[in-house]
């Protein structure tokens, strides 16, 4: 059967399972291809489905398209501020115009190829979501496995966010909490299967060895440990759309100064593309500390208490390991075994809760963990394997 | 999964973030996002589908994005 995979590199597990059965697997980016058949998994990239005269077709659709973006521009909006209505006078279709071009080209060879299954790992962005669309369009199912574990912020009422918008038919999810997070923005109960999370399959099967990750990172072993996990603008929500990551991060640097020994690791997103911008804030204020975006099951378990800017993902992670304490700036308010530093504390103050934290003993994390991700038995990808199975049997 | 650069002209935060647990302020901000939400969509899904697909109203997520940093550049300026 012919599978189509969004561009996401954790697949990788995934894909190799269903190779292993017999499955053709194809990958809407070139660089997955390039994994996948690096590690001897047999892909062929979407853009391999492109003929010439479609791609003519779907550039004249996304011409036609943008011919009329003005003359559609302005309904629905005339109580907007004055820069959105500038912006969708002006400038929509400029903003389209490569997009619109691309996933227009992207249905072509969609189509082409004509997969049995897609699997994606949101169904918002707009390529993921054009995959979730093509397939819902054409009866075949789409399988969304969540990148992450998405979580109720207080960031408004199911359905007001763009996270809400739900077009995957079926949902490969963590566990209860995600599960209750989908049906209430209405997710058919049905088309639900509970799985763990694949990503963390690897964490699971992890032997802690905290000397060996200190003598990697060149540090300490007499002093503590701090990870702060970094994070980046989002602006998909209008109450996440500030200059939070900035400000905690500059709180974190004049905290640690108040702790002399303490060593810094920042560890930022792997794809938030600001790991120079952290470097410099450190060099500015005269910290020393390890940047990284990768290395991060080593930076784990080097830690002895990880930070996270919010709820994130990493803090799921830092639970496999036992000597890790957990805090967070915000978020997981019911969560007791979490550490909340608070977002408004003054740097003095984010000191004083480190201390008190490096103080105390790890907690328990196993039912935390269980709440958030379900089980994690390191057979999540395998779990997975099994629906998508019986969605093409 | 939004690939913002921290080089972005952005807000201050003393000025939009305001506390954002302040209830009013909160409903007010939770309503002008679900405001450009809807917009997004409704605006396109007017756009006729390519091949089924409604790829205009797809680009809803990078759509909404914009929309709210605008929202928010205006109300700083104000």
């Amino acid at each position: 059967m012919k599978i189509l995979f969004s561009p996401y590199q954790k697949f990788i597990p995934i894909a190799k399972m269903l190779h292993a059965q017999g499955h053709e697997l194809v990958s809407s980016h070139p660089g997955l291809t390039k994994n996948f058949n690096d590690l001897d998994i047999p892909s062929k990239p979407l853009s391999d489905f492109i003929k010439p005269d479609d791609k003519i077709n779907a550039l004249n659709y996304s011409s036609a398209a943008l011919g009329k973006m003005i003359d559609q521009s302005y309904d629905g909006y005339v109580n907007f501020s004055d820069k959105v209505k500038l912006f969708m006078t002006n400038n929509i279709p400029a903003f389209m115009y490569s997009r619109l071009a691309d996933l227009s080209i992207a249905v072509t060879a969609i189509n082409n190829y004509d997969p049995d299954i897609i699997l994606v790992h949101n169904d918002v962005e707009p390529i993921t979501r054009t995959m979730a669309a093509w397939a819902s369009g054409n009866g075949k199912p789409c399988l969304h496995i969540p990148h992450a574990v998405y979580m109720d912020v207080g960031r408004g009422a199911p359905g007001t966010d763009v996270h809400d918008i739900i077009t995957a038919s079926h949902l490969a999810c963590a566990g209860k909490y995600q599960r209750e997070w989908y049906e209430e923005r209405g997710f058919v109960p049905d088309n639900i299967r509970e799985v763990g999370i694949p990503w963390l399959d690897s964490f699971a099967r992890t032997v802690p060895a905290k000397d060996n990750a200190i003598r990697l990172l060149s540090l300490r072993p007499n002093l503590p440990v701090i990870t702060y996990a970094s994070s980046w603008r989002q602006d998909t929500n209008l109450l996440g759309c500030h200059d939070g990551v900035e400000e905690y991060y500059g709180k974190i640097l004049e905290a640690i100064q108040f702790m002399p020994g303490a060593q810094l690791i920042v560890k930022v997103h792997p794809h938030g593309n600001n790991a120079d911008w952290h470097m410099v804030q450190a060099k500015d204020k005269g910290v020393n500390c390890i940047v990284t975006a990768t290395h991060l099951e080593v930076v784990l378990q080097a830690t002895d208490l990880l930070i996270s800017y919010g709820p994130s993902n990493i803090i799921f992670e830092g639970s496999f390991f036992p000597s890790v304490r957990l805090a967070v700036s915000h978020g997981y308010e019911q969560d007791k075994e979490i550490i909340k530093i608070g977002e408004n504390a003054a740097s003095i103050q984010v000191a004083e809760t480190i201390k008190n934290a490096l103080g105390a003993e790890s907690q328990n994390y196993t039912g935390f963990r269980y709440k958030y991700c379900g089980i994690t038995d390191g057979k999540s990808a395998k779990r997975v394997v099994e629906f998508v199975e019986e969605l093409l049997s | 999964m939004s690939r913002q650069k921290v080089s972005k002209r952005r807000p201050k935060k003393e000025i939009m973030k305001m506390d954002i647990n302040e209830p009013a302020l909160n409903k007010s901000m939770q309503n002008r996002q679900f405001e450009h939400l809807l917009f997004a969509e409704k605006w396109g899904a007017s756009f006729s589908p390519f091949l089924g697909v409604p790829v205009v109203q797809c680009i809803t997520y990078d759509l909404v994005q914009v929309l709210n940093d605008l929202y928010l550049q205006d109300m700083v300026k104000s």
